[in-house]
């Protein structure tokens, strides 16, 4: 069974669409407070790019502020700010690659039939990619980040804590070690039921 | 959900994580629905597992200063109203509130939606926002907007790489009865 997933074009869920537009028309304005809230907002979204590409802190950072340099530059042209996580995801991506490529003591041209042309396409397709992966998993943190009680913080710690064992969560959460699974199970099922509301799977 | 679809919910989870279930298995050869909800959560899990990393504050504080958060809270300066009626006015009055060299003249008429508040920002190209939603400003800088209560009528004014508050009434004249 195909089933087609959220593009990512921009983040509609979660009513982001209108607030996205409304920021960017500021920061247009010079609104150092609008522009301080794209930043704090995906600032997580544009550092973990290059992190996942596996380069280092250094250059992970020369990538994060060359994304945010380049928006800053080009923010009166987006002409869809809705378009805008997508925009900063394929960014990031271009500027890890060529981060890489000057990095490889071989020439990436070596091992790519076609040459050049063929070597521009695979790394727009990588970045279209890694942009949409990127997305998702932001989206999806952003759902367990609304789920009310204890998921949240249970989804949390068992999947975006790094190291979090059974123990950790009977430890901080207080659900007995035999339960967390059933209970995680459930919870779960709210996150999918909450994305599926919300058009993520669409 | 038909019950058997029930039964197994908790189960569908177990298989995504890689443990076989003959029963499972074979609700999913009949059943559309749940391999539907399968599918998706195979796709949400991976995006759940996709690493992520928090940026350091030094980076995020950089990234920020690009565009400067020049922003500032107008005081009142003067109105029209008077301080024994300021808490219920009913009628019309006017406010001048200012603040880093800059001044804005409000006029606020009572209307039957509430009130209506009119302004004009100072020279140059700016906008005007009250409670997220922006208000048309002509070239000639006069903007207004019509709003239930006192209470809701602080907006900010964006323009010149400056972003002023303006305080609601009421604000503006619990911070004039607290000077005095």
């Amino acid at each position: 069974m195909a089933i087609l997933y959220h593009q990512a074009a921009g983040m509609s869920l979660f009513g982001m669409d209108s607030d996205l537009t409304n920021l960017v028309e500021r920061c247009r304005r010079q609104d150092g407070r609008a522009w301080s809230t794209i930043v704090d907002r995906f600032s997580r979204l544009v550092y973990s790019i290059p992190r996942r590409y596996r380069l280092g802190e250094d250059d992970a950072a020369d990538v994060f502020q060359g994304t945010f340099q380049a928006l800053f530059q080009s923010i009166d042209r987006i002409e869809d700010p809705t378009t805008l996580p997508k925009w900063l995801s394929v960014t990031a991506s271009r500027l890890s690659m060529r981060c890489l490529r000057s990095q490889s003591r071989v020439s990436s041209l070596d091992r790519v039939e076609g040459g050049l042309a063929e070597l521009v396409a695979s790394e727009d397709k990588d970045a279209e990619e890694n942009a949409i992966e990127s997305i998702q998993a932001s989206t999806v943190r952003e759902a367990v980040n609304r789920l009310k009680g204890r998921c949240g913080p249970l989804l949390n710690l068992l999947y975006l804590t790094d190291g979090s064992t059974y123990q950790d969560v009977c430890d901080r959460l207080g659900i007995p070690i035999g339960a967390i699974g059933p209970t995680k199970a459930r919870c779960l099922e709210k996150l999918r039921r909450m994305l599926e509301e919300a058009g993520f799977f669409e | 959900m038909k019950r058997e679809c029930e039964d197994i919910r908790d189960e569908l989870v177990l298989l995504v994580e890689g443990q076989e279930n003959p029963r499972v298995g074979a609700h999913l050869e009949t059943c559309e629905d749940c391999r539907c909800r399968l599918e998706q959560l195979r796709y949400m899990l991976s995006a759940l597992k996709v690493q992520s990393f928090e940026a350091p504050p030094d980076l995020v504080l950089e990234a920020k200063s690009l565009i400067p958060n020049r922003s500032f809270r107008l005081s009142l300066i003067r109105t029209s109203l008077q301080t024994a009626t300021a808490r219920a006015p009913s009628q019309d009055f006017q406010a001048v509130y200012g603040g880093e060299g800059l001044e804005v003249r409000v006029m606020y008429s009572k209307v039957d939606a509430g009130w209506e508040v009119m302004g004009k920002a100072p020279s140059g190209d700016w906008q005007a926002e009250n409670e997220a939603s922006l208000i048309e400003v002509d070239q000639q800088g006069r903007f207004h907007f019509v709003i239930g209560s006192l209470d809701q009528t602080a907006f900010t004014i964006t323009g010149d790489g400056r972003v002023c508050d303006i305080p609601s009434v009421s604000e503006a004249i619990d911070g004039l009865r607290s000077d005095s």
